[in-house]
C-alpha cells in the first residue's frame, strides 16, 4: 500500500524520456523564427556593452584580454560530460584525471594573430606566458590574478572573486561538448608520426567548430584547433574592441589593453590552435607563485564594481572632448572609433610618452566602468530614456538620462550637471 | 544568468538567451504537458507553440512573476484548449478520457523503463482533467495553490478539493494495481 506522500513523490519524479532529435529539430525552428523576427524590427534598441571586465592587469596586454574572453566564454556554461561517443567519454575522463599540461596557442583574431605558451597544474593555476618578458597568472580558486613584466620589473596583482572549485580539468572544460550530440568522431589522421583519432565539435548556435585530435594510445588530446566563424549576415554586428597602444602616444615599450565592446553581435573571425602538449609532466610549482617578486615595483588593487561615479566621469571625459555636448545616444558610448581618438587627443602630450600612455590606460578603466554601469543598471531596465536634445555639460536643468530603479517605482535622473537625483514616478521628466 | 536578463537578451535577439531559456526550461515543460494531455507529441506541439509566442513577442513580455510561471500558465492554458477542443469533437465525458491511442507515443511508452512511473502515468489518465491539472501543477509544476486557482478560474478551496480527490483517486489506482 503506497501512502499518499508515495503518491506525491512518485507523481514528482516521474519523467519521461524525449526525443533529443525532436528537441533540437524544434529549438533549431524557435532561431529561425527569432531571426525573422529580429530582421523585421527597427533597430531602435541601443547596444549592449559586453564588455570583458578588465583593470590594470590588462592594460599590459590586450591579448591576454582576448584569452579571458575566451575563458569566460567557455567556462560560463559549465561541465557537461555526457557525450553520445563513449570513446571521448574516456577523453575526458582523461583529461579530468591529468595533473599538469603544457601547450603553446597560436591565435588569430581578425588580421591579428599571436602565439603563447600556457601550463596549467592540478589546481588549475594557469601561467600564460605572453612573450619573453611578460607572464600572466590566473589563480582562480584563490582569485588572484597577477601580471609579471621582467623588462619594466613591475607586478600587477588582482583580487577577484576566488572560485574555489577550480581545478585543470575546468580550464579546459571546452574539450566536453554542450550538447549531447555536440561532439563526434569524424575519422583518423597522422599527425606528426602519430594516427591520431580525430573528433569534431560543431556548435552551429555559436559558429564555432572545434577539432580535438587524440592520441589513441594515451586518450589525450595532441592538438585541438577551435575556429569561429561570423555569418556573412550585414544584421551582425562585429564584436567592437577599443584598444590602445602604445605605439599611438610614440611609446615604444609595445603595450596595449583594450576589451570588447559589443551588442548583438558575433564574434570576430577567431581561431585558436593549440599544439605541443605534455600531459603530467612536473612543473615547478615556483612557476606558479602569485606574490610579486621583492625587487618588482608593485601595484595591488581589488576590482571594484561600476556605480554612479564612473558613468559620471566618463560623461564628463566625454563633454570635454565633445565641446560640452553629452552623449544623448548611449550607442556613442560603444563606439570605439570615436572614443579610441578621444583617448589620444585627451592624453598624448608629446611629452612623456610611456607615462601619457599610462595615463590614457589607466582612465580607460573608469571609463569602461562607466559604461558597464550603463548596461547593468540603466539600460537593461525595462522603463529607461535619453534625452531628445541635446544636453550641454552644466545644464542642471536638462535631464540626460532617466531610468526606473530595480525593484523601485522611483526612477533616477542624471542631469546635464552630472548629478543624480531619484524621483518618483509622476515627476519624471 | 536570471530570467529578467534571458529575456532582455532575447529581446535584443540573442539566440544564446533562446538557447539558454529552452534548454532550462522546455523538457520540464513538456513533462508537464504531457501529464495533462497524456500525449508525448501534442505535448511536444504545445510546449513549441508556448516557445513560438516567447520569441515572438518576447519585447511585449513583462516579468511580474517568474518566467518558468508564465511558461508553465501558458502550456496549462493551451493544454486546457487542447483537451477542450478535444472534449466537444468527441462529446466524452472528463471522466471517460483515456489515454491516447493514436500513433504519437503516450508518456508511458515513452518513459524510461521505470514501471512505477508507467503506472503513475495511466493512473493520471484517469483522473478528470481539473483534478489532474490541480496535481500536476502543484506537484510537478511546483505552482502555488492560489495560482492554480487562479489559472481555473475557480476559488483556491475548490483547488485544493480537486487536488486532494487527485491524489486519493491516484492513490486508490496505483493501489489496487498493487494488490492485481
Amino acid at each position: 500500500m503506497r501512502s499518499a506522500d508515495d503518491i506525491k513523490r512518485l507523481v514528482e519524479k516521474a519523467k519521461i524520456k524525449l526525443d533529443p532529435e525532436v528537441k533540437s529539430a524544434a529549438l533549431e525552428e524557435l532561431i529561425n523564427k527569432l531571426e525573422k523576427t529580429k530582421q523585421s524590427k527597427p533597430t531602435s534598441r541601443p547596444d549592449i556593452w559586453r564588455i570583458i571586465m578588465t583593470s590594470k592587469i590588462t592594460k599590459l596586454a590586450a591579448a591576454a584580454v582576448i584569452i579571458i574572453a575566451v575563458m569566460i566564454g567557455l567556462n560560463q556554461f559549465g561541465i557537461k560530460v555526457d557525450v553520445s561517443s563513449p570513446a571521448f567519454a574516456d577523453v575526458l575522463e582523461q583529461v579530468k584525471k591529468a595533473t599538469s599540461v603544457y601547450y603553446k596557442e597560436n591565435f588569430q583574431v581578425g588580421d591579428n594573430s599571436w602565439s603563447q605558451e600556457m601550463m596549467i597544474n592540478e589546481n588549475g593555476v594557469k601561467r600564460l606566458i605572453l612573450n619573453k618578458n611578460m607572464v600572466m597568472l590566473f589563480d582562480s580558486r584563490n582569485g588572484i590574478n597577477l601580471t609579471l613584466d621582467s623588462k619594466a620589473k613591475r607586478g600587477f596583482r588582482t583580487v577577484i572573486k576566488p572560485r574555489p572549485e577550480m581545478k585543470l580539468f575546468n580550464s579546459l572544460d571546452f574539450l566536453a561538448t554542450r550538447h549531447k550530440k555536440g561532439i563526434r568522431f569524424v575519422g583518423n589522421e597522422i599527425i606528426d608520426g602519430t594516427e591520431t583519432m580525430v573528433y569534431e565539435d560543431l556548435q552551429p548556435l555559436n559558429f564555432s567548430c572545434t577539432t580535438i585530435w587524440v592520441d589513441p594510445e594515451t586518450n589525450l588530446p595532441l592538438r585541438v584547433v577551435s575556429e569561429t566563424i561570423p555569418p556573412d549576415d550585414p544584421n551582425y554586428f562585429p564584436i567592437k574592441m577599443l584598444s590602445l597602444y602604445s605605439k599611438d602616444f610614440d611609446d615604444d615599450s609595445d603595450l596595449s589593453c583594450g576589451g570588447n565592446l559589443c551588442g548583438n553581435c558575433t564574434p570576430r573571425y577567431t581561431k585558436k590552435v593549440m599544439t605541443d602538449f605534455q600531459w603530467n609532466i612536473d612543473l615547478d610549482p615556483a612557476l606558479f607563485d602569485t606574490e610579486i617578486p621583492e625587487d618588482y615595483e608593485k601595484h595591488e588593487e581589488k576590482l571594484s564594481q561600476p556605480d554612479e561615479t564612473y558613468l559620471i566621469e566618463a560623461l564628463k571625459f566625454w563633454s570635454e572632448m565633445s565641446d560640452g555636448l553629452l552623449p544623448i545616444d548611449v550607442n556613442d558610448l560603444m563606439d570605439p572609433n570615436t572614443i579610441e581618438p578621444m583617448f589620444i587627443k585627451k592624453f598624448k602630450k608629446g611629452q612623456n610618452p610611456y607615462q601619457e600612455y599610462n595615463n590614457a590606460a589607466d582612465f580607460m578603466d573608469t571609463f569602461r566602468w562607466g559604461a558597464i554601469f550603463v548596461e547593468r543598471k540603466i539600460v537593461s531596465q525595462k522603463n529607461w530614456h535619453a534625452s531628445k536634445e541635446p544636453v550641454y555639460f552644466g545644464q542642471a536643468d536638462k535631464p540626460l538620462y532617466w531610468w526606473q530603479i530595480e525593484d523601485s517605482n522611483n526612477y533616477q535622473v542624471i542631469y546635464g550637471d552630472l548629478t543624480i537625483d531619484e524621483v518618483a514616478e509622476d515627476e519624471i521628466p | 544568468m536570471k530570467d529578467k536578463r534571458l529575456i532582455y537578451k532575447l529581446n535584443c535577439g540573442s539566440k544564446e538567451a533562446l538557447c539558454l531559456i529552452y534548454e532550462k526550461y522546455r523538457d520540464d515543460l513538456v513533462r508537464i504537458a504531457a501529464g495533462l494531455l497524456n500525449n508525448v507529441g501534442t505535448a511536444e506541439d504545445v510546449v513549441q507553440d508556448v516557445f513560438l509566442m516567447l520569441v515572438h513577442s518576447a519585447d511585449k513580455y513583462e516579468i511580474r512573476t517568474s518566467l518558468k510561471g508564465y511558461l508553465t500558465t501558458c502550456v496549462a492554458n493551451k493544454a486546457r484548449n487542447l483537451n477542450r477542443g478535444k472534449l466537444s469533437k468527441n462529446s466524452v465525458s472528463l471522466d471517460d478520457v483515456e489515454p491516447a491511442t493514436s500513433n504519437s507515443k503516450a508518456p508511458d511508452q515513452c518513459m524510461i523503463c521505470d514501471e512505477d512511473f508507467q503506472q503513475v502515468y495511466k493512473a493520471m489518465a484517469q483522473l478528470p482533467y481539473e483534478q489532474k491539472e490541480a496535481v500536476i501543477l502543484r506537484i510537478q509544476a511546483k505552482m502555488k495553490f492560489r495560482e492554480i486557482a487562479k489559472l481555473q478560474s475557480t476559488s483556491i478551496k475548490t483547488t485544493l478539493s480537486r487536488y486532494n480527490y487527485g491524489l486519493n483517486k491516484l492513490r486508490s489506482i496505483l493501489n489496487s494495481e498493487v494488490k492485481k
